[in-house]
């Protein structure tokens, strides 16, 4: 008990900070991202007559805590965003991993979304009016989740 | 391939990749993965951790 409060109080430098901010921030982007595929995943399960009224009720009463949890990782991540800013005035040396992060995954997400709109274009003609309906959900939370997965993906922990 | 000794320098200086991370200024996993040969490091980065062990860069990152 002792020791956890002690390892809490320990001051992080700029880039840990960082590291920490971002690997939170790639978590929200995924979370973010499946509430976006949510509506376009439950037509599609409906599409293809494997919906049930029970899942949906399910996930009905999941989302809930899971809204209260993602604004409050919004806010935490906002104050967090202000108190890295502050500290980043006193050090000028970037983390160049996490500029190597943050670039990696924008190009794993690009690339993704241009291999799934090819893909797209050779489903049945009424799997596509599906995907058009829903368009701009289905980019937007493709792209957080992708982009939130490849970034927990690179700055995963492996026992280094 | 890029290979390098970081890991046998901190070992020499009693070094935890934390307190080689936090001398240098970057994050501990910016060191971690440069040690595996996850990531290669700019010259500025090799420069500073050089500099930190008082020694060449050469003698740090190596061609296997």
């Amino acid at each position: 008990m002792i020791k956890c409060t002690k390892q809490e109080n320990v001051e992080l430098s700029v880039a840990e900070a960082k590291y920490h901010h971002l690997k939170r921030n790639a978590l929200l982007n995924v979370m973010l991202g499946a509430f976006f595929l949510y509506k376009p995943f439950a037509a599609f399960t409906d599409y293809l007559g494997l919906s049930s009224e029970t899942a949906s009720t399910v996930i009905g009463f999941i989302c809930i805590p899971l809204i209260i949890y993602v604004t409050y990782m919004l806010v935490s991540i906002w104050i967090e965003n202000a108190h890295i800013e502050r500290l980043e005035q006193d050090n000028d040396l970037e983390d160049e991993f996490i500029t190597y992060v943050k670039k990696m995954s924008r190009e794993i997400t690009l690339y993704s979304i241009v291999i799934i709109a090819g893909v797209v274009n050779f489903l049945p003609y009424t799997a596509s009016v599906l995907i058009n309906t829903h368009f701009p959900k289905i980019v937007v939370g493709l792209y957080f989740v992708i982009c939130g997965a490849s970034r927990l993906y690179l700055l995963r922990e492996d026992n280094e | 391939m890029l290979e390098n000794n970081i890991a046998k320098f901190r070992a020499k200086h009693k070094l935890s990749q934390q307190e080689l991370a936090d001398a240098i200024g970057v994050s501990r996993k910016t060191i971690s993965t440069v040690e595996t040969g996850r990531f290669t490091p700019s010259v500025v980065i090799a420069l500073s951790i050089a500099r930190y062990f008082d020694t060449r860069v050469e003698s740090l990152f190596y061609f296997e």
